[in-house]
This record gives structure tokens, C-alpha cells and sequence, in this order.
């Protein structure tokens, strides 16, 4: 038997997971770059990545007056070969949920402010559920203790960052420039 | 079983935190990416929900009523309450008071009940209201109990007359009792001139001056005429009792006072001899339902007529009723109806499927996003 789950554990395992595929993805990127496009051969100058990986050839160039010279080009690899980079740009997380009997916790009472606390005076529910199986679509089906009984669509897309998180960003940063 | 608002506020919950959940693992991936020399050219992966649509079945258990009384309830009840209690006092009053204008037994009650009785009914009324609704749970039986309560009052607050044969003691405006005679159609015939502080004391000398007359005995002196009232007065006098006494209403045709009072007492010989006997076929009215009850404790002859006291029992009954359906209104309107629901499979799967609701909700981007009072993305 699975355990059953809270709720916001349920819908925030694909949200963090989606996030993290994200970085997975963006820190092959960043290994490809280094990899692909600098030389391991670190020195003073370059101690992380090394010198920038370079393809070198040479070819006969014909000049003004005719005559022919040896001449030699160093391009950058990255300049030339295509960098693997993904985003994620929209996700849809669809799952069927079989919930289990509430948990009822008696309600503290700070933060209701002025509301009329009678009006609010009730207990907190916490939901746990466990990933269930589409309720059949004839309506006259038995329903089996995996059947779900919620069902939840989600739609993600790249958000803009948080004025916060760009802030905190741009301490990092700064703080590494002055090491 | 819990209400459907706090399996909702629950689920939203559960969005919220989940959200927080991907905000955090973005936060963890920012100090990575900003270490890392390659990926801190790189954005930070960030989600943002555009749309999050739920859709919950649910079967409901019970509807759940439960009063709530707020301040502005309780102030709309304590105003309802201080109406009935002035509009229940009023009626008592007027109708007391008609009755004791028409009522022959009650006359000499005058303008009773006066300004000051009805307003201090009012206030008894409004106080035992006032503390059996501060709570609108089984209110019913509640105003019961008030009803009951001020019956019990009722005879404090509402006189009665006490009858013996042909005579009456009979409540005055003044708060003492007088003693009336009555003739055999039931007209105040003459009164004792002497105020009583209690019927007991003018049913004694009624019983007096009843034997005597019975007996032959009765002695009757002094008689005169008030030259501007025009009312026969006398004196009797019954074995020990000797009481000045004045006819009620002047008599149309002139008689000496001695040939009326004489008449009068004969009159009275022969009534008490051979007495009307009030027999509940004789007057249309069930013993049961007679105004006029034999007193506990006391002679045979005596009895109470309870008429205004009755009235004010009917007006109590009714009105209490009227009570009843308006706090019953404003109950109403203070309730709260929550749906009891059942959302964990194991109980649905023993409900019909016509009995399963679905509930359905979609929030988007919007609902994320926490804005200041201009619509613009808050800093917050």
C-alpha cells in the first residue's frame, strides 16, 4: 500500500522536478561548454577551464598582385558547432488523486485579526491522497480504493524573475567579483 | 466528515505550499547556477503557474445549520426584543383597561393600569427576554420558560375580585379593595363606604352583613341624600359592624332613601334565601372555562373572578407565539449552513454515483501573483 501524501507534496514533486530537469539540462549545457569548448590544459591565466579550444587550419589566400600565401585561422569551436541548450517553456502536469480521510487538527487562532472569529471557528483539514486511477467513464462503475476522486491540471511557463531572486543574484555575483 | 469550505481552504493551502515548494528548489538552484562559472551566465529556472485547474468529487454527509450570532445580530435582537417587550405591555394595558371601564367588578379600578404599571411590565418582560435570547440555541424552549415565568407574575400584576353572595370585594385605583353590593342582574347596587387594605378584611364584613340580613337582623339608620351627587346613603349595622353605605348610581325616580335601601335589603333577603344558582348551562360556559373559580381554602360561598388576569394570559399566549416566529426570523438569517462532505475514496466507493458532486475550480497566473493597489506585481 502506498503511503498517502499531503496535497502539497503531491503537486510540488512535478513543479521542483520540472525546475530541476531545467537545471539538469542547463548544467550538461554548461559541461558541454567546457568540455567541448575549452582545453583542460589549465594554466595561470585560465585555472578553471584552460585555454578556449580552437580549430586551426591553414589555406592558400591569393593576394592583390596575384601571388599566392600560406595563411593560418584559429576559430573557436563553440563560434562553430551548434550548443545544446534547453528550456522548458511550458509544462502540463495532469494526475488523478485518490484522497484518504482528512486529518482534522484543532485550528489555532492567531492571525484571524478582526473576522469574526465564530464565523471562522473551525477545525484545519489537512488532505492526504495517493496517485489514483481516471475514474472509469461510465458513471455506473464501481469505484475501487484506487479509483481518483480529484483530478489536477497544471500548466507551468517560464516566469520572470522575482524581484527578490534578482536582487539575491546580483549579491552573489557581486560578492564573487570581489573574491 | 469536515465542511466542504475547509476541505477547499484546504486544497488551496496545499497549491500554496506546493508553489513554495518549486519557489524553493529555484532559490537552491540560484546559489548553484551564481557559483558555478558557466551557469551563472544562465537563467535560473523559475516557474510561474499559468493555470491550475482542480476538479474534486465529493458526496455530501449532511447539511449543517449552525447559528452565529455577530454584534450586529445580537444588537437587531436586543432591539426586537425591547419592541415586543413594550408592544406586550402596551396591549396588556389597553386591554386591561377597556375591560375595567366596561366590566361591572372592575369599576372602580378607574384609568388602571396606569403609564408607569406598563412601563414597568415592559422592563420585567425585557429582562427575562433579554437573558433567555442571549443565546439563539433551543431559544423555543427558552421563551417557554419566560412564558412561564411571567404567568407566574401575572396574578402580582393583575388584580381579581373575590365574591360572595350578592357582594363583591373589588379592587380600587387607589390599591385598597371596596366592598360592593350587587343586585340580582348583576349592577353595582350600593358600596360600603369603607376602604380595605385587603379583600380578605371587606369579605369578612360582606359575610357580616350577609348573615344579618339573612337573619333578619340588619339594622338600617341615618339615611340621606347628597344634595350634589343626588346618591342615598344609610347606615347598617350587622351585629357588631356599623358601616356608613351610599348607593352607586343615583336612581332615576325619586324614593325616599329609607323605601330604597329597604327595598334594596328585601331584595337582597330573598337572593340570599334562594340563590341563583350559576349552573354552567344557565350561563353558556363550561365549568372548566368559567371566569369565576371557588377560592382554595375558603368558604363555599366564595369565589374569584379572574377575568382581567385571564385576558392577560390570552394576550401573553398569543403574543408569545408572535415571539416566537419573529426570533425564530431573525435566527434564520443568522445562520451559517455548511455542508458536512465526505471526500476520501474509501467512503465514496459506498455512495450511489448519482450521489457524488464534483466540484470543479481553476486559478491562474493572477492568483500567484501578489499585487500592490495600482495592479502592478507587488515588491512584497
Amino acid at each position: 500500500m502506498i503511503t498517502p501524501r499531503y496535497i502539497s507534496e503531491l503537486l510540488g514533486a512535478p513543479m521542483a522536478a520540472v525546475i530541476q530537469a531545467e537545471a539538469i539540462a542547463a548544467k550538461a549545457t554548461a559541461n558541454f561548454i567546457k568540455e567541448v569548448g575549452f582545453t583542460k590544459a589549465t594554466d595561470a591565466s585560465d585555472p578553471d577551464f584552460g585555454a578556449v579550444r580552437t580549430i586551426t587550419f591553414s589555406y592558400q589566400r591569393i593576394n592583390a598582385d596575384g601571388t599566392t600565401q600560406t595563411a593560418t585561422l584559429a576559430i573557436p569551436l563553440l563560434t562553430i558547432i551548434p550548443i545544446p541548450s534547453l528550456q522548458v517553456a511550458e509544462a502540463e502536469i495532469e494526475f488523478d488523486l485518490a484522497l484518504t480521510q482528512p486529518e482534522v487538527s484543532a485550528k489555532s487562532t492567531s492571525g484571524t485579526g478582526s473576522l469574526d472569529k465564530t464565523f471562522l471557528n473551525s477545525n484545519d483539514v489537512r488532505l492526504r491522497a495517493i496517485f489514483g486511477k481516471k475514474p472509469s467513464a461510465n458513471p455506473n462503475a464501481p469505484a475501487s480504493s484506487a479509483t481518483a476522486n480529484m483530478n489536477v491540471k497544471i500548466k507551468l511557463a517560464q516566469a520572470d524573475l522575482a524581484v527578490g531572486m534578482i536582487q539575491l543574484l546580483n549579491i552573489l555575483d557581486s560578492s564573487n567579483k570581489e573574491t | 466528515m469536515s465542511q466542504l469550505n475547509q476541505i477547499i481552504a484546504s486544497l488551496l493551502s496545499d497549491i500554496n505550499e506546493a508553489k513554495s515548494k518549486a519557489d524553493e528548489s529555484s532559490r537552491n538552484l540560484a546559489r548553484t547556477y551564481a557559483s558555478d562559472d558557466v551557469l551563472k551566465f544562465f537563467p535560473v529556472p523559475k516557474i510561474g503557474i499559468q493555470n491550475l485547474e482542480v476538479e474534486l468529487k465529493y458526496a455530501i454527509e449532511s447539511v449543517e445549520e449552525k447559528p452565529f450570532q455577530s454584534s450586529q445580530s445580537k444588537e437587531r435582537l436586543a432591539a426586537y426584543v425591547k419592541n415586543f417587550s413594550d408592544d406586550l405591555a402596551k396591549e396588556l394595558r389597553m386591554e386591561l383597561n377597556k375591560e375595567a371601564i366596561t366590566n361591572e367588578l372592575y369599576k372602580s379600578l378607574g384609568s388602571y393600569p396606569d403609564i408607569n404599571w406598563e412601563k414597568n411590565v415592559a422592563k420585567m418582560i425585557n429582562g427575562e427576554l433579554e437573558t433567555a435570547t442571549s443565546s439563539l440555541v433551543d431559544f423555543a424552549r427558552s421563551i417557554q420558560k419566560v412564558q412561564q415565568t411571567i404567568q407566574k407574575a401575572i396574578p402580582e400584576l393583575v388584580p381579581i375580585v373575590v365574591k360572595t353572595e350578592g357582594f363583591a370585594a373589588v379592587p380600587t385605583e387607589k390599591g385598597s379593595y371596596e366592598l360592593i353590593s350587587f343586585d340580582k342582574s348583576g349592577a353595582r347596587d350600593f358600596k360600603v363606604l369603607k376602604e380595605y387594605p385587603s379583600e380578605k378584611e371587606a369579605i369578612i364584613d360582606a359575610n357580616l352583613i350577609s348573615s344579618s340580613i339573612s337573619a333578619n337582623k340588619l339594622v338600617l339608620s341615618d339615611f340621606s341624600k347628597d344634595p350634589v351627587s343626588k346618591l342615598d346613603a344609610a347606615k347598617i349595622k350587622a351585629g357588631s359592624l356599623e358601616v356608613p353605605i351610599q348607593v352607586v348610581n343615583a336612581k332615576a325616580v325619586n324614593i325616599a332613601p329609607k323605601v330604597l335601601f329597604e327595598t334594596t335589603f328585601a331584595e337582597k333577603a330573598v337572593l340570599l334565601k334562594n340563590p341563583i344558582r350559576r349552573q354552567p348551562w344557565l350561563v353558556g360556559r363550561p365549568a372548566a372555562a368559567a371566569s369565576t373559580t371557588p377560592r382554595p381554602n375558603a368558604p363555599a360561598n366564595q369565589e374569584e373572578d379572574s377575568t382581567l388576569q385571564e385576558i392577560a394570559s390570552a394576550i401573553l399566549k398569543k403574543k408569545m407565539i408572535q415571539l416566537e416566529a419573529g426570533i425564530s426570523k431573525i435566527a434564520m438569517e443568522t445562520v451559517s449552513t455548511g455542508l458536512q462532505v465526505a471526500v476520501d475514496i474509501e467512503k465514496l466507493k459506498l455512495v450511489k454515483p448519482e450521489n457524488i458532486m464534483t466540484i470543479k475550480f481553476t486559478l491562474n497566473s493572477q492568483d500567484f501573483t501578489m499585487l500592490d493597489d495600482n495592479n502592478n506585481v507587488s515588491i512584497l
